[in-house]
């Protein structure tokens, strides 16, 4: 008799739970590292340029550069996490062939994206020179393609190369803006500057060529991941906005500078935000570090003694031992994060003095340390829900701290100056809790999630 | 509304074989009775080609693709602990072979209309998980969760998806196995209120254990180990349970359970069976057919003999092929022909033509392939079968309606039709011999017997044709089905 029984696909044979998730720390700390270079080049480019150009000029100047990054930033964060997802699958496949063709392909696809926002962006701005919107123009496609760059290397994990690539740039862009600043002013200034983004994108290039397999085609495979995770798209974009819509709602108040016909800068904000960001360095470093070294082995052990037929009671201790280590690593952090945070505000006064900042200024970065604080602590859970692969949950904390970062800086503006930065923080700290909070509950039910929710097609 | 809905599995329209080729003849042997039918079938959703002319009586024909897996969210809104704690009762109760609570497990987790646990909330809750540890801590497993957590997922998303289907209106719904299809059937009954009942062909249970002990693809904890020891495997008893279950179930809301002989009919109480719903209902052929009364009866020309068979490893072809040897030794220039598709196992065809050649019987031994067997049976004086599995072997009564005398391994029912199964029956007399399964010696023997006694082989094939006139013939077997499915209609 021909029944049919029960011919099942053997799914048991798919190692379904390993994909290399590590690439997501990288890219989500590419959005801080070039970032936090660009911050040192713009504050020690601000010291010569006082003799180059007016005072005015220089907030154009800062101004023009910061939106190039916060507008290429915010559209990258569409693309920056399905598209690391897809690069480490391509990766767990060991398809290295695959890299090249898909970072023309993405290049291409940003190039348009970008190349169209930028128009709107650079030539409608009134009171700039034509070769002024020229200039921006190729920082701006220049800094989108160095996200695009970055996110393709956060697997080639060449640190040592990046960070002189960048380090190169950031002498190139100060050296060559002195100098060609000296002779044509402000536009000397952004010429220079953006040649050493150029620089950055074309060692970085050249680097992704040397390490990945020959060039064939185009390749917009990668486009079907934006479309196959969502969540990862919202949770990507939600949190390059929430970094960037405190800026945008101050600007738009009583501090906000207008510079040109829509360009703002809010001195009084902006500037001791940035610098306090600086001390997220440190921390950034010992979760790299803490991440490869500990947590991933624990990581991969738990998943292995799924895949080779470990008994529950086993798959339990390990998951334990994941949430011990997690916990320990957790305290260690705000260990690394507290003291650089306690260090930096004793130190405030004096890093204000260096930066020529204003005692207001002081004032608000003292108080944005504590939030850079969280924030740290914030980012690190929400990747580390990625981790574990809950979306859902990393999505839902990353919208929660857009619209607490904006409510919080929307506070600032009902309350008044003195209360600068206090949104900032209040915003991180709420959002740092509850994502501590919805992570302790997944995590401690890690066994359900990671058996009942796979999915069965 | 139809008279008749056949709930089938992996058979007919879309799979051509003995059950498809029952249910087609069945079908078209009642014309005015209506069916309409659901084919469980493997796999996801994609056309099929019917492989039979499907009958006008057929109303409807629907597939269920039972690994296209959609998991329904609908349910009653309200609280679904109870939904939950009662599929904990059950189950308990089940593992002691009490399945009293089915009722209410209908009712509250089964049943579109009715129920509080959906089966997206079953498959993926928290509830649902809570459970499954404490299976699986009583299981006692000492490796591998995560092949018990498959297992588990593997063996009941076929039955979620069983849950939503639209069942045809119908006065009854007949099942032709128990498993999925039986659970239909359960379901079915439940839903519409109306009876259900099972005709078996091969047992599924016993079917399925089989399989399962076979297969290489279930996890087995034991082979890692240095030593093998007679452990067992609890991932094989986990589906072998399973389908244990639904054979119980089927069969206790069964209204009546016909099967084939009476082998089968011991297996089905050993499943669960209550004997007194069984009944017996043979397969019949078509007596027209096979009433060959020209057949010459030859007198001291050598014999012929005949394997009518597909040559395939279960027909034991090769204990045919040697008894063949000690004939031939005996009765020389006896010939024979085995005739029958030889393309389904190559292997085994071109190792069954060696032994030909290796025993030096090129010139008395004919492969003829796929031929008409009518031709075929004017020319042979005795049928054999060596089988080592058979059901109901229709070789047989084709053979004897046709005068032919058969030797039959002692498989499936031919005991009962070579010697009778009612007292009635057996008064009838022999109509051929029962020998032991893989021995050549025995098989020999008894052809011998018949080719070298004329007046014996006359007297088993005449009494072969009266018995399969009597009892065997499709067309009076056909009409208990037909009263069968009117006793139904009529609401009796």
């Amino acid at each position: 008799m021909a029944g049919i029984g029960f011919r099942l696909k053997k799914l048991l044979d798919k190692d379904s739970y390993t994909s290399s998730l590590l690439a997501h720390i990288f890219s989500a700390f590419i959005s801080s590292g070039p970032w936090i270079i660009s911050v040192l080049v713009i504050v020690v480019m601000e010291i010569i340029q006082y003799r180059q150009i007016s005072i005015y000029e220089v907030y154009v100047f800062q101004a023009t550069v910061v939106y190039c990054y916060a507008f290429s930033l915010i559209t990258m964060g569409i693309f920056q996490m399905p598209l690391t997802r897809y690069l480490a699958d391509m990766l767990y496949q060991k398809k290295y062939d695959e890299y090249l063709p898909a970072y023309a392909g993405t290049l291409a696809v940003v190039g348009v994206i970008q190349g169209v926002i930028a128009v709107a962006f650079c030539f409608f701005i009134k009171g700039w020179s034509h070769f002024y919107s020229l200039q921006t123009y190729m920082l701006y496609m220049a800094v989108s393609f160095n996200w695009v760059a970055l996110i393709f290397l956060s697997l080639a994990k060449n640190y040592l190369f990046i960070t002189v690539s960048f380090f190169s740039g950031g002498i190139v862009s100060f050296t060559a803006g002195y100098f060609l600043g000296k002779f044509y002013g402000l536009e000397g200034n952004l010429t220079g500057y953006a040649m050493g983004q150029v620089l950055i994108f074309l060692l970085l290039t050249f680097l992704l060529v040397k390490e990945f397999a020959p060039f064939k085609k185009l390749n917009f495979r990668f486009l079907k991941y934006l479309g196959k995770f969502p969540l990862l798209l919202l949770t990507g974009l939600f949190y390059n906005l929430a970094i960037w819509i405190d800026k945008f709602i101050i600007w738009s108040g009583p501090e906000g500078d207008p510079l040109g016909h829509w360009l703002y800068f809010a001195q009084v904000y902006d500037v001791p935000v940035f610098l306090a960001y600086l001390t997220m360095i440190p921390a950034i470093a010992y979760f790299v570090l803490e991440v490869e070294t500990s947590f991933l082995v624990k990581y991969n052990t738990y998943y292995h003694a799924i895949i080779n037929k470990h008994n529950l009671e086993t798959i339990g201790l390990l998951k334990d031992d994941i949430m011990f280590n997690l916990k320990t690593g957790m305290w260690s952090l705000i260990k690394v994060q507290g003291f650089v945070a306690i260090l930096a505000f004793v130190a405030a006064p004096f890093i204000g003095d260096l930066a020529g900042l204003s005692h207001t200024q002081v004032g608000v970065m003292k108080v944005a340390i504590f939030g850079v604080f969280f924030h740290m602590l914030f980012q690190i859970i929400s990747i580390i829900m990625l981790y574990f692969e809950f979306r859902k949950e990393a999505v839902l904390v990353n919208f929660l701290f857009l619209l607490a970062n904006s409510g919080g800086a929307f506070l600032s503006l009902h309350l008044g100056l003195w209360s600068y930065g206090y949104g900032y923080l209040a915003a991180t700290c709420l959002s740092f809790f509850i994502a501590l909070a919805v992570f302790n509950r997944k995590i401690r039910d890690l066994n359900y999630y990671t058996f009942m929710q796979q999915s069965i097609a | 509304m139809t008279d008749v809905c056949l709930i089938l599995e992996g058979t007919y329209p879309y799979i051509a074989g003995g059950v498809s080729t029952w249910v087609h003849h069945l079908i078209k042997a009642l014309p005015h009775l209506r069916f309409s039918l659901v084919t469980i079938m493997p796999g996801t959703p994609t056309y099929l080609e019917p492989k039979y002319e499907v009958p006008d009586n057929v109303v409807s024909i629907q597939p269920l693709f039972i690994h296209h897996y959609r998991l329904s969210s609908k349910r009653r809104y309200g609280r679904s602990g109870r939904g939950f704690r009662i599929i904990e009762e059950f189950y308990r109760k089940i593992a002691k072979r009490d399945y009293s609570l089915f009722p209410g497990f209908f009712r509250d987790v089964l049943d579109p209309g009715t129920r509080v646990v959906s089966p997206r909330q079953l498959f993926y809750s928290r509830k649902t998980w809570r459970l499954l540890l404490e299976l699986y801590r009583g299981m006692n497993i000492k490796s591998s969760f995560i092949d018990f957590f498959w297992t588990w997922r593997f063996s009941h998303l076929p039955l979620l998806m069983l849950l939503d289907v639209p069942i045809p209106p119908a006065a009854v719904y007949h099942t032709i196995c128990t498993g999925y299809a039986g659970l239909l059937a359960v379901l079915a009954h439940f839903k519409t209120g109306k009876p259900f009942f099972i005709t078996e062909h091969g047992i599924y249970t016993n079917e399925r254990r089989i399989e399962i002990e076979q297969s290489s693809w279930i996890y087995d904890p034991n082979k890692s180990q240095a030593v093998i020891n007679e452990m067992s495997n609890p991932f094989k008893d986990f589906w072998t349970a399973l389908f244990d279950h639904l054979g119980r179930l089927t069969y206790k809301y069964s209204t009546e359970i016909i099967t084939l002989f009476e082998a089968n009919q011991k297996m089905e109480i050993e499943g669960g069976a209550p004997p007194g719903k069984i009944k017996i209902i043979p397969n019949g052929i078509d007596i027209g057919r096979y009433n060959i009364t020209d057949r010459e009866q030859k007198e001291g020309v050598p014999g012929h003999v005949g394997f009518v068979g597909r040559v395939v490893p279960i027909k034991d072809v090769k204990t045919f092929i040697k008894s063949c040897k000690i004939i031939a030794d005996m009765l020389p220039r006896t010939r024979f022909s085995i005739a029958g598709p030889v393309d389904e196992d190559p292997v085994y065809f071109k190792e069954c033509k060696s032994q030909v050649v290796l025993l030096g019987l090129e010139d008395c031994v004919t492969f003829t392939g796929r031929v008409n067997v009518l031709d075929l049976y004017r020319e042979l004086d005795v049928v054999v079968l060596t089988s080592i599995s058979e059901a109901q072997p229709l070789v047989i009564l084709e053979a004897n309606c046709c005068g032919i005398p058969c030797v039959a391994t002692e498989v499936g029912s031919c005991r009962e039709l070579l010697y009778g199964r009612t007292p009635r029956d057996m008064q009838i007399g022999q109509s051929g011999y029962v020998t032991p399964l893989s021995d050549p010696q025995a098989t020999a023997d008894a052809v011998i017997q018949l080719l070298t006694n004329s007046a014996l082989r006359r007297q088993m094939g005449l009494n072969g044709r009266e018995r399969v006139k009597r009892y065997y013939n499709i067309e009076d077997l056909n009409f208990i089905y037909k009263e069968i499915y009117q006793k139904y209609r009529a609401g009796v």
